[in-house]
């Protein structure tokens, strides 16, 4: 394809002059020139690999039948958005700037770790109540 | 020809081997799929967040420019943020905050299932390939930091060692390069794969596909409803009959149902004011054309009030509607013979935080709702809302809405 090329170079061209309206304050760049690789590198060589290793760890579920019905999405599903929801959120649950936060918004930083673990429980019972309804549905198609 | 055919022996069973990434969901068709999501998704994650910017008048300098080293980064800006309808920062902001965090599963999913491309071998084959190399490193670099700084900052979360500010606006332009350059790219293939089904030799299918534990569309709803559960604990920040809901958001609790009980950006006790100063000593200064006048309290409650329905809405997604009753801006303008004044300077009497000043443009100085307000749902304004009086602007981020105001000075007319 003839115009990768120049729209690369564009690319680039953009970015190094982004990153030159920094050079007046080197420290802050290279924090921010940190950051941005580091976040890359954890999400890529250590999140995202613990993750699909832990995913992996759920597997055997996977042979774990009632009535021909595998548990192994019943579980990943809500593990999969309690986690998610705790990556987004991890400040508040784990209280990482309580103080700040009550200062800035007069609210309480302590109720988050209770209502993700709440959540959690919910997020739990509901996909155990769906996997009621598929064993009955495989109960009844068994008749 | 299998890609792993060439592989040298030391690479075998390692993540550059083709044939080590196993799930059956991976392929072009969920990589567009997600791509188009993404490519919508982000666009208007992308230009909310340009408007954002925008919405703080960086044009006027001091506080309102947070990043003024910007360049022509912020030479696009050729027009002061509106005032009409008041409503539009509200909105522009919450879908900002509130879909780019709907976003984050929609990017981690697309991120996985490109993650073969990675550690792909050989890592370059050419001059072109290796900028396309880079190019995709700022683009999942930008993503990701605009991310990470946007969900941190809206908990408080300050770790990073530079401003919210400078890193989400910098992060942003590497990420608009990058961005439209994969689009560029990559739209062709995306169009061709929903159109007419993945390539024959599907490069990010699974060479030897492990046995599949759940369909690709289970994949993708547990996804949009990951999405949507995000969405659902985090909505009622910005719906007032909904508060209670958003059970996993920073302002998402309900503080009482007294007129003063609404959601706070910052205290009193945070940013630095004395509440001795706030009492019966406290005065109003302007300062104009023709002159300055010094006003208390009284004063201010003696002149035409006016009552506004009108929103706070913070740069951080949250936001409420509120009564507020005070007095109009041009009618204090007016006093000084500032009326016809081509910005105003507003002061505080808060010691702390990057916005103990603003300059408000001719237009919010002229709009009929803008309001130093006194009080709000029918009595006075508390510590934490502003007490004495604070700025009311129609349309403005919440920061704008200056509070514990001591000072307008009223510049020359244009």
């Amino acid at each position: 394809m003839r115009r990768r090329l120049p729209v690369l170079l564009a690319c680039l061209a953009v970015t190094a002059y982004t990153a030159s309206r920094l050079l007046d304050e080197l420290p802050v760049l290279t924090r921010i020139a940190l950051w941005f690789v580091a976040v890359a590198v954890v999400w890529d060589l250590v999140l995202g690999p613990l993750l699909a290793l832990a995913d992996r760890g759920l597997r055997p579920l996977h042979q774990v039948r009632l009535r021909g019905v595998a548990a192994l999405n019943y579980v990943r599903v809500p593990a999969a958005f309690s986690a998610l929801l705790l990556l987004v959120w991890a400040p508040l649950v784990l209280e990482r700037s309580a103080s700040t936060f009550a200062g800035k918004s007069g609210l309480d930083p302590s109720v988050y770790l209770g209502r993700w673990v709440g959540v959690t429980a919910a997020l739990l019972l509901l996909s155990a109540a769906a996997y009621g309804v598929a064993l009955l549905r495989a109960g009844r198609a068994g008749r | 020809m299998s890609p792993s055919a060439d592989l040298p022996a030391l690479l075998r069973r390692t993540p550059a081997d083709p044939r080590s990434w196993r799930s059956p969901l991976r392929g072009a068709r969920l990589t567009s799929l997600l791509g188009a999501v993404l490519l919508v998704g982000m666009t208007v994650v992308l230009v909310t967040g340009l408007l954002s910017y925008a919405a703080y008048d960086p044009q006027f300098g001091g506080s309102n420019d947070q990043t003024p080293q910007a360049g022509l980064l912020a030479r696009w800006i050729f027009f002061d943020w509106p005032t009409n309808p008041a409503w539009i920062y509200r909105v522009n902001q919450g879908t900002h905050v509130l879909l780019g965090i709907a976003l984050v599963p929609v990017v981690l999913f697309k991120l996985w299932s490109v993650a073969p491309r990675l550690f792909a071998w050989p890592p370059v084959t050419g001059v072109v390939h290796a900028i396309e190399r880079v190019s995709i490193l700022l683009l999942v670099g930008s993503t990701l930091l605009l991310i990470v700084t946007g969900v941190m900052n809206i908990q408080y979360d300050y770790a990073w060692g530079f401003s919210f500010y400078t890193g989400h606006f910098y992060a942003a332009w590497v990420f608009i390069a990058a961005f439209i350059t994969h689009v560029v790219l990559k739209l062709p293939t995306m169009i061709r794969t929903l159109r007419s089904g993945p390539p024959e030799h599907d490069e990010l299918a699974a060479e030897e596909p492990a046995e599949q534990t759940i369909s690709r569309r289970g994949a993708l709803a547990a996804v949009g409803g990951s999405s949507l559960t995000l969405l659902a604990l985090s909505l009622g920040q910005s719906v007032d009959p909904l508060r209670a809901t958003a059970l996993l958001s920073p302002r998402g609790q309900v503080r009482g149902d007294g007129p003063n009980d609404f959601q706070i950006n910052t205290t009193f006790a945070e940013i630095g004011v004395d509440p001795t100063e706030t009492g019966s000593s406290w005065r109003l200064r302007l300062v104009g054309p023709g002159g300055s006048a010094v006003l208390d309290r009284a004063d201010l409650l003696a002149m035409e009030l006016r009552t506004e329905e009108l929103p706070i809405a913070c740069v951080e997604g949250w936001s409420t509607s509120q009564s507020w009753t005070g007095v109009r801006l041009r009618d204090l303008a007016a006093l000084v013979d500032g009326a016809e004044a081509a910005s105003v300077f507003v002061q505080s009497m808060q010691r702390g935080g990057a916005f103990s000043t603003m300059t408000l443009s001719d237009g919010q100085l002229r709009a009929d709702r803008t309001l130093l307000a006194l009080k709000v749902n029918g009595v006075d304004l508390s510590l934490d809302h502003g007490f004495p009086a604070r700025m009311i602007i129609p349309g403005a981020p919440g920061v704008r809405n200056t509070k514990w105001v001591q000072t307008l000075t009223f510049g020359e007319p244009a």
